[in-house]
């Protein structure tokens, strides 16, 4: 199903990108009449309808008889209608809401959303001295809880284990009382980098 | 048997709007997140960001999506399921599981961003 989203986003994408240039395309040669200049006899002579119109006609031809190309024809007919009904299917079964269980009990569960999980482990990481920059991921685990995945950039004479300590310790507000692990990187930032 | 009206809560839409307000009222808790069916008609207006379902005679499971300020989540939500079986308890409903997600981080000093 994500890949089947993925494909609809981009399906979507080429079509309105298509749309827009032949909708631009159409309003500038609609300026002028006549068969010249900005008309859109012209346009269709650009994009050289008229040896489409005859290459269709053959094709057109091809598959009404019997034959290799109206078997082929019905092929990726029955084909892109089944593409139709999945990217539909895409489009219009709602998604289903991701979330890191953090705690299960008789009394109900504690989850959270994918993101503001993410951002309040950045909002602790990112004050860690040394700390240059933070990215945290969030993952929901199958049988329940999560891993908080933490990239950060530390300045030149900051230590990697230090940092990945103080990182450790400064998520622990988050990850102790919940089932959630982390997986700490660390590297230098790039020369220039600034302190955020 | 006399018509149900919806000007008079049932005692679902009752447990829904006191979770809800005793939710709000939690220190770090910054609004409701309607989502994920988490939105209740009480007759009059819609109940952003909680689900009241039956769960047995005169039990109702509680779930509410929440935002909050980027304070510790456990300690909000403790206090979230204790001030929502308070607020059952002053109307004499009996909340099954009382379900709390965080559904978005707001920043210090601000809600609905």
């Amino acid at each position: 199903m994500i890949l089947l989203r993925a494909l609809l986003r981009l399906v979507t994408f080429v079509l309105l990108v298509v749309l827009a240039v032949a909708g631009l395309a159409a309003a500038v040669f609609s300026i002028q009449g006549g068969t010249g200049g900005l008309s859109l006899p012209k346009l269709a002579e650009y994009a050289q309808l008229p040896a489409v119109r005859d290459r269709t006609g053959d094709l057109l031809s091809a598959v009404e008889a019997s034959g290799g190309v109206a078997r082929y024809s019905l092929l990726a007919g029955a084909l892109a209608v089944l593409l139709g009904l999945l990217l539909l299917v895409a489009a219009l079964v709602p998604r289903r809401e991701r979330l890191v269980e953090l705690e299960r009990g008789d009394d109900g569960t504690l989850n959270a959303r994918r993101r503001p999980l993410a951002q309040a482990a950045r909002a602790l990481v990112e004050p860690a001295r040394g700390v240059t920059e933070a990215k945290v991921r969030a993952r929901a685990r199958r049988r329940g809880g999560g891993t908080l995945r933490v990239r950060a950039l530390r300045t030149r004479p900051a230590q990697d284990a230090a940092i990945r300590a103080s990182i450790a310790e400064r998520l622990q507000p988050l990850t102790q009382p919940f089932k959630l692990k982390t997986t700490v990187r660390v590297r230098e930032a790039d020369r220039g980098a600034r302190v955020q | 048997m006399a018509p149900v009206s919806a000007a008079v809560p049932t005692p679902r839409i009752r447990l829904a709007r006191a979770a809800l307000d005793a939710a709000l009222g939690v220190p770090g808790v910054t609004r409701a997140v309607a989502g994920a069916g988490h939105v209740t008609w009480d007759g009059q207006v819609t109940l952003d960001g909680v689900l009241v379902v039956a769960a047995g005679p005169d039990v109702y499971d509680v779930s509410l999506r929440l935002a909050t300020a980027p304070l510790p989540l456990h300690p909000i939500a403790q206090g979230v399921r204790v001030a929502v079986e308070r607020a059952a308890a002053r109307i004499d409903a009996r909340p099954g599981r009382i379900d709390v997600t965080f559904a978005d981080l707001d920043a210090p000093g601000e809600a609905g961003a």
